[in-house]
């Protein structure tokens, strides 16, 4: 398979990737883009050797940390004006535009770890690899997602085993009379996993 | 909830992605002018490289080839130009141990404390004594990617005389052990850090207010290295700010507190003697964020101008550094020594001296400042370019060196972290290396 051929296979499920990384349809493209442009220049060993796919998804998600890693004081306030995130897509998500709404406005890291985790269902220790961080912090990131999702989450959302069709408020605090949500230990992962590095 | 919240989490994100726009008509077009213009800047590069050199063998008498490889400071060509970085780059594609670097730098600790304890080290105290956190019994592997929160104690570890002297319990008894069934007990939230005889960290504890009712809380937390005593500083509701890492600073503790709506924008920087007073918040400093030990950087939104003001908020000293402009598409985080960020159209990255003299901008990966801003770390990687281990590179001197596939990178939130370590194997020794003899001018 040529370059060109893998771009035009491949280039719509690569900006669905990076429309859930980044939030947005502008820098999921500027995302994609840097990330082919990269494999363009190395193609024939990638072909070769690895799965090119798997390494611009790779290069896609380090380069989103690495600009969070620049910018971290910026995004903390960067991101309100950007709420114009909520375009199209957003209101076609059955139910999910409010979980959505709310994974958008947490900090880029987070939301790229559980975007790893439950998009492309990557283990944590994978994720650690492809981010090149320790699994613990991969781990203690996840569960700083999950518990500012979780915020409005158990009020939010209906008891049964549906849906949600109301989430939470974007980003909301904890409860502070809820220390579980509000802690970073409290997810469920690393409850179970009692802190080891197995 | 976690179960339905992660389900409805897979679904949200599913649909979401479902919905994003295809590619534009001229993606592929976009993807080759991209490709063209990294070819070409990197063919710039390689040519004022070659010139560079060629230029410095008709001046000077090229140093002998030695084990340890030296880039040139970049703070010692006051004339090299941002376009021209043949010298302080790593070329991380050169296999260099950064063991064979800084030998000394390389510690090799037992897998256990003498009690049998899991532990992991946070600091290099000196006289083979290390400021430790202990986890709990029976954690194996590699000590840095533990949790945080299940670290148990701050202990010092004597490894020539194997003892250890516990500074703190974590969670302290003021805490509850558990609070409920389905929430989980209170722990540490960040790695203890340490400047000279100070050691600070900070926990998050539960206080049971009524049978059903319980209320959070962080805590910083100080204690000198010496004696052991560990003071607690200050207890600040979870509900009424977020606290960033506690830094030791001299004999103060600085921290940056953070609104609680989701801006998360910092609202002002505080301090505290280490051995305990009234916290008080440094005036002018809403809008601040800590960046290494005392230093605080505005934190902004866009770069809009080249300059910014990094400011000491023990000494109240302020000093500009560069931001942005030409060179820089991004804003670059600095310490009183050094920046670091992206350079122009976000395809490479750099390095520059605080003071805005030029430095290199062509890093091939984005290098972070660690060990108070004094020593610069990237990712490694493989032949196939995934992640791999750490390089290490001190801009200063010029030395880099590679550790690694164990070792990982540190959380880029704790910048004045001094360790990095490794474990091959359950059971195997503990590596652990010292940033601060990386950091060191020579």
């Amino acid at each position: 398979m040529e370059f060109e051929e893998f771009v035009r296979a491949r280039s719509a499920a690569l900006l669905r990737y990076g429309y859930v990384l980044a939030g947005n349809p502008h820098d999921a493209a500027d995302l994609c883009q840097e990330a082919l442009a990269r494999l363009a220049s190395t193609w024939s060993r990638v072909r070769n050797k690895t799965n090119p796919e798997g390494y611009v998804r790779t290069t896609m998600a380090r380069l989103h940390i690495n600009r969070w890693r620049r910018t971290r004081r910026e995004s903390l306030v960067g991101e309100v004006p950007e709420r114009g995130y909520a375009d199209a897509g957003f209101d076609r998500v059955d139910g999910g535009s409010a979980l959505w709404t709310a994974l958008v406005a947490l900090p880029p890291r987070q939301r790229t770890v559980l975007v790893l985790r439950y998009y492309e269902h990557h283990s944590d220790e994978e994720i650690a690899a492809v981010l090149g961080v320790s699994r613990g912090t991969v781990r203690s990131q996840a569960a700083r997602g999950l518990d500012k999702l979780r915020a409005g989450w158990a009020g939010a959302a209906p008891q049964a085993a549906g849906y949600p069709t109301a989430g939470p408020p974007a980003g909301g605090r904890p409860a502070a009379s809820h220390p579980a949500a509000s802690h970073p230990a409290a997810s469920h992962q690393d409850r179970t996993a009692t802190g080891r590095s197995s | 909830v976690t179960d339905r919240l992660e389900h409805s989490l897979t679904r949200t994100l599913e649909a979401a992605a479902e919905s994003a726009p295809g590619p534009a008509v001229d993606f592929l077009d976009t993807v080759r002018r991209r490709q063209r213009r990294r070819r070409t800047r990197r063919g710039l590069t390689v040519a004022s490289a070659v010139l560079a050199l060629c230029l410095a063998g008709t001046l000077t008498v090229v140093a002998h080839l030695s084990p340890v490889h030296r880039s040139g400071p970049a703070t010692t060509n006051p004339t090299a130009s941002p376009s021209a970085p043949a010298h302080g780059v790593p070329a991380p594609r050169i296999a260099q141990p950064a063991g064979r670097v800084w030998p000394s730098a390389v510690h090799a600790l037992p897998p256990n404390l003498p009690d049998g304890s899991a532990y992991r080290v946070n600091a290099v105290l000196g006289g083979d004594r290390y400021l430790v956190t202990i986890l709990p019994p029976g954690t194996a592997g590699v000590a840095e990617s533990v949790a945080i929160d299940s670290a148990t104690g701050v202990d010092v570890f004597d490894a020539a005389a194997h003892t250890v002297r516990t500074i703190a319990t974590v969670p302290p008894p003021t805490g509850g052990a558990m609070a409920g069934p389905d929430i989980p007990r209170t722990g540490l939230r960040s790695w203890p850090l340490v400047d000279g005889d100070v050691v600070t960290w900070a926990d998050t504890a539960t206080t049971a207010t009524g049978t059903a009712r319980h209320e959070s809380y962080t805590e910083i937390w100080a204690a000198s290295v010496a004696t052991g005593r560990a003071v607690l500083l200050t207890r600040v509701p979870v509900a009424q700010a977020d606290v960033g890492v506690p830094r030791p600073a001299g004999t103060m503790v600085v921290w940056t507190q953070y609104a609680t709506d989701k801006q998360h924008a910092p609202v002002g920087i505080y301090r505290v003697p280490a051995a305990g007073g009234t916290p008080a918040q440094v005036p002018g400093t809403a809008g601040y964020d800590l960046v290494a030990g005392a230093w605080a950087q505005p934190a902004g939104q866009l770069v809009d101008g080249r300059t910014d003001q990094l400011l000491n908020v023990l000494t109240g000293r302020r000093m500009t550094v560069p931001v942005g402009g030409d060179e820089h598409d991004r804003r670059l985080e600095c310490g009183p020594a050094w920046c670091a960020g992206a350079g122009a159209e976000r395809i490479s990255f750099a390095v520059v001296p605080a003071d805005g003299s030029p430095g290199p901008t062509e890093l091939d990966r984005p290098y972070g400042l660690f060990d108070g801003g004094r020593v610069a770390l990237a990712a490694g990687s493989d032949s196939h370019g995934n992640p791999q281990g750490v390089i290490v590179w001190n801009p200063g001197s010029g030395l880099w060196g590679e550790l690694g596939a164990g070792y990982a990178l540190p959380d880029p939130a704790t910048a004045d972290v001094s360790v990095l370590q490794a474990q091959s194997r359950p059971g195997a020794p503990v590596e652990v290396f010292d940033l601060s003899v990386a950091s060191r001018r020579t």
